[in-house]
């Protein structure tokens, strides 16, 4: 019984954050087959160290490690062209006459500046606060909160050009 | 002084946009790769624990002058430096960046219950420039703790 109630657990929790975990896993990875990898390894991880459901931050916090080290390894072997190809990162929900616009800011998202982008996902879907980003990402919590400006004012400023 | 935040727009706009689910194929994965349940490895860690007290006392023990006091000199934490701003600040943008509720306290003074919210704030300022160039801006972190009065009956 307790495994059974422990699967459903994993489960659970899974289906609730899982999507979440990924953007940032592809975000901090070179392709997709790197980003499941590290997402795997981090969930696993981070359950085990927490006995459990962990806390988001840690999540996000092993999912970087993770990431650096594979990096690391990856740099050492021959280097291949790894891209993330095109797969979707987000899904759009919103009106029609709002999608144009959307598929703009998916685009913008795309092309932010990685330091940039990183605080904007666990600030604005990773649900972190700016301390829980701050120590996610191991800078100054007033660094996290001028990127997370400077990330909105980019997008602004690039949907302000493509949409004129 | 200008209070605005231009920010909401954008913001309003990325809530259209949510994560990506995992495709069926990963989500398997990730349910198959569930972590088991161990007696082990609680075990080691409990012998680990034990052992680093121990190694911990026995080294307390037996170095030498074991009390040290804080090296006066050492200082506390760095004062920054605080460098003057070049120019004349112009402009300021206040930009508020997180709210987050600390909970309910009893104030000492008045006996009265209130919460404490600590607010995030990007302060941003803008230098006068020299003609033709654009204004130079600098962006400072903030953060306050506010009291809000709660309505007592």
């Amino acid at each position: 019984m307790t495994s059974n109630a422990s699967q459903d657990d994993w489960d659970g929790w899974l289906v609730e954050h899982a999507s979440r975990f990924l953007l940032f896993a592809r975000q901090q990875t070179r392709c997709g087959q790197d980003a499941e990898d590290v997402l795997q390894e981090s969930l696993v991880e981070s359950w085990k160290r927490a006995g459990g459901r962990p806390e988001a931050a840690l999540v996000f916090a092993t999912i970087r490690r993770r990431a650096i080290d594979l990096g690391r390894r990856t740099d050492r072997r021959t280097r291949r062209e790894l891209s993330d190809g095109e797969a979707a990162h987000f899904t759009v929900s919103m009106t029609p006459d709002q999608d144009g616009v959307l598929h703009e800011l998916e685009q913008a998202l795309r092309h932010l500046p990685p330091a940039q982008r990183e605080v904007l996902t666990l600030k604005f879907w990773g649900g972190l606060t700016f301390v829980e980003v701050a120590a996610t990402l191991e800078i100054p919590q007033g660094t996290a909160a001028s990127r997370y400006r400077q990330a909105l004012e980019t997008l602004r400023e690039t949907l302000t050009v493509a949409l004129t | 002084m200008k209070d605005s935040n231009p920010d909401r727009e954008i913001e309003n706009l990325l809530r259209g946009l949510t994560p990506a689910a995992p495709e069926a194929e990963l989500m398997g994965r990730l349910r198959a790769a569930r972590p088991r349940e161990s007696n082990v490895i609680p075990m080691v860690r409990w012998m680990a624990l034990v052992a680093a007290v121990a190694a911990a006392i026995v080294l307390i023990v037996l170095l030498p002058g074991g009390h040290h006091a804080g090296d006066p000199t050492a200082g506390g934490p760095a004062m920054s430096a605080t460098v003057p701003p070049v120019g004349t600040p112009v402009e300021s943008r206040q930009h508020l960046m997180e709210v987050l509720d600390l909970g309910v306290v009893s104030d000492a003074s008045s006996r009265q219950p209130v919460r404490l919210i600590r607010t995030t704030w990007v302060d941003e300022i803008l230098y006068e420039a020299e003609p033709g160039s654009p204004p130079r801006k600098e962006a400072r972190f903030r953060q306050e703790v506010l009291p809000v009065s709660l309505t007592t009956y």
